[in-house]
């Protein structure tokens, strides 16, 4: 087993170089222009090898306009040591595919659901299934390991990493970012916008023909998700209550350092004291 | 003048680069791809000047999954085409009328155990007489293109094609012939598209929210539909009251009608129209129109000022809802408006 902290930006490195974690990774899968400047990357990954740990950048997923630069920034840090770059959408990986660093498929390459044959609305916890079928295209892709939601269905399949996000699920993101909306800001000069989150219930919904939004039916609004959306991604608390038997993921926008501090340690403690600790996330 | 097109906000600064005049006869080779799942639709859609289709048909009876980009019915109204019959009909028309068909095969998964469902389904929609499949997925791509390879592939928007790059692999490695761009791709964007050799581009007109549907879990929720239209309330925090936060996931820019001047321009294949969905056919028709008229001021010689006032005078819908809904709102789709500034 390895714990992996991820950082949106290096700026509580070395609170996490403190604590007694395996790797540490610095990105998000939304927004290029949450991504650290290159050379603050550099400084920070390198200072990751140094303690001896597994380095990574997560790639946000990548449109037109942003794809050279981010490719560029992945091949230029993958010269500079050690690294696992996690790509977030396609044509990153194709771009990636000969670089030589470990290319993971991020959070935001997860696979789809189908939609029901008949109208039976689904789940947003309903947890993905890595089809085989899936898992070969990933391969074809140059990626060696994936990252996932906790309770993600993924066969054994021989080479291929597979890390868990502990305690949130990501659900959707976003290109007009709702967070730099809502604050009337524009990237990049957002950027700081989103490191406090904004959490919400929905309580309208919409529907076709009626062309305005109207309050949720009564009998609906208990199974109504609290969200929390951090920038243009939108996640769910999901408290892990199994004890993760393979690799797993913190991410520590959702802890305190107390809390970060704590959690680190619980993938390797037994299961009741781990969620016991943790049982705040519920109320995320 | 029409008050409506002064109501256009200018192009961002990385846009206004790829606004451009085009030759009017390219405005004939631009594609409307509408959505058909009836008979009454596709005679509203060759009316409005639809050029081509797409449609999806029922999964067999017992098949708990939809294998197209919707559910099979979407608050109450169907998506998809109700029998084979039916579909054979449908195709048999539209080819009548001159008419490409585009069949959805676009679920974003298959399962393993509906594989074999999965490619007869779809060899009923090519049987039936279907030009192109519409895939949402990587395995389904494969398989489709092992199993039907002469038979087009037009990557969908599940796909999620937001880099050239993406593109090209898709071209190369699956035999995708077309694309079609997310809606919240950009109109330098779309020129990048456009530069790939033998790859036909498809821009969703008319819809959008902002949202990367591609990676969303949040459609077809229980009581609150799509995550990105529903109405929001802030979690309250002990020192703050609640928030109203409305539609806080929702970046729609719609309307593209200004810039279709632009988007024959760049080149792209063909507009689509939203609406597989749609309860009200006439009016999903009128939008098809008024995108047909769009091209037909394109091929006069137009400009889109002279376009708009030409639509401002003979279509009563134009001021009743489109003016309202879109231009005051300002929900465009290639202009400085707040929503497209937010854009990552």
């Amino acid at each position: 087993m390895t714990v992996e902290v991820r950082l949106t930006t290096p700026g509580r490195l070395d609170e996490v170089l403190g604590l007694p974690v395996d790797a540490v990774s610095i990105g998000q899968e939304g927004c290029a222009a949450k991504l650290p400047e290159a050379n603050t990357l550099r400084q920070a990954l390198d200072r990751i090898r140094q303690a001896g740990l597994r380095a990574g950048v997560v790639l946000p997923a990548a449109w037109q306009r942003t794809s050279t630069r981010l490719v560029g920034l992945a091949r230029d840090l993958a010269e500079q040591g050690p690294l696992t770059m996690t790509v977030n959408d396609f044509g990153t990986a194709a771009a990636l595919t000969d670089t030589g660093g470990e290319l993971t498929a991020g959070l935001a390459l997860m696979p789809g659901r189908p939609h029901d044959a008949a109208q039976a609305p689904r789940g947003p916890l309903e947890e993905p299934v890595f089809e085989e079928a899936y898992l070969h295209e990933l391969a074809v892709f140059g990626i060696t390991a994936l990252e996932s939601e906790a309770a993600a269905v993924v066969p054994e399949k021989s080479g291929l990493s597979v890390r868990r996000l502990l305690d949130v699920t990501p659900l959707a993101w976003a290109r007009s970012c709702p967070t730099a909306r809502h604050h009337q800001l524009a990237p990049p000069d957002c950027a700081s916008a989103c490191d406090r989150p904004t959490d919400m219930v929905a309580t309208h919904r919409w529907q076709l023909g009626h062309g305005h939004r109207e309050p949720i039916p009564v009998a609906d609004r208990p199974a109504q998700l609290p969200l929390t959306v951090y920038g243009n991604a939108v996640y769910a608390g999901t408290p892990t209550t199994a004890q993760p038997t393979g690799d797993v993921i913190i991410d520590a926008r959702f802890y305190t350092p107390e809390q970060l501090a704590a959690r680190v340690t619980s993938p390797r403690r037994p299961v009741p004291t781990a969620f016991q600790e943790f049982s705040w996330l519920t109320s995320h | 003048m029409s008050e409506q097109w002064e109501m256009a906000p200018p192009h961002t600064e990385r846009e206004a680069a790829f606004v451009a005049v085009p030759d009017p006869v390219a405005a004939a080779s631009v594609g409307l791809d509408a959505p058909v799942r009836n008979l009454q639709m596709l005679e509203l859609q060759i009316t409005g000047g639809a050029t081509e289709i797409y449609l999806a048909h029922r999964p067999p009876a017992g098949t708990g999954a939809s294998f197209d980009a919707l559910p099979g019915k979407r608050d109450g109204d169907p998506t998809q085409v109700s029998n084979r019959r039916l579909l054979k009909e449908i195709i048999t028309q539209a080819h009548a009328a001159g008419m490409r068909v585009h069949l959805c095969a676009d679920a974003p998964a298959v399962t393993a155990g509906d594989k074999d469902t999965f490619l007869a389904h779809v060899a009923q929609g090519i049987d039936a007489g279907a030009d192109t499949v519409v895939v949402g997925a990587l395995p389904t791509a494969r398989w489709i293109a092992a199993e039907h390879p002469g038979v087009p592939l037009v990557a969908g928007t599940h796909l999620g094609v937001t880099t050239v790059a993406y593109a090209e692999r898709l071209h190369e490695a699956y035999g995708v012939g077309r694309i079609v761009v997310p809606h919240a791709a950009t109109l330098d964007e779309i020129a990048a598209f456009c530069e790939v050799d033998g790859l036909e581009v498809e821009v969703p007109v008319q819809t959008g929210s902002g949202a990367n549907c591609h990676a969303c879990k949040l459609p077809d929720q229980p009581g609150s539909g799509l995550g990105c239209r529903a109405g929001y309330q802030g979690t309250p925090v002990p020192e703050e009251a609640l928030r109203d936060l409305g539609g806080f996931l929702d970046g729609a820019s719609d309307c593209a009608l200004c810039d279709v001047p632009s988007l024959v321009a760049l080149g792209v294949t063909a507009l689509q129209i939203p609406g597989r969905e749609s309860p009200i056919v006439r009016q999903n028709a009128k939008i098809t129109q008024m995108y047909r008229r769009a091209l037909n001021g394109v091929a006069k010689g137009w400009s889109t000022k002279q376009t708009i006032a030409d639509i401002d005078r003979v279509e009563l819908m134009w001021q009743m809802g489109w003016v309202p809904r879109m231009c005051e709102r300002q929900r465009c789709r290639f202009r400085d408006t707040a929503r497209r500034r937010a854009h990552v």
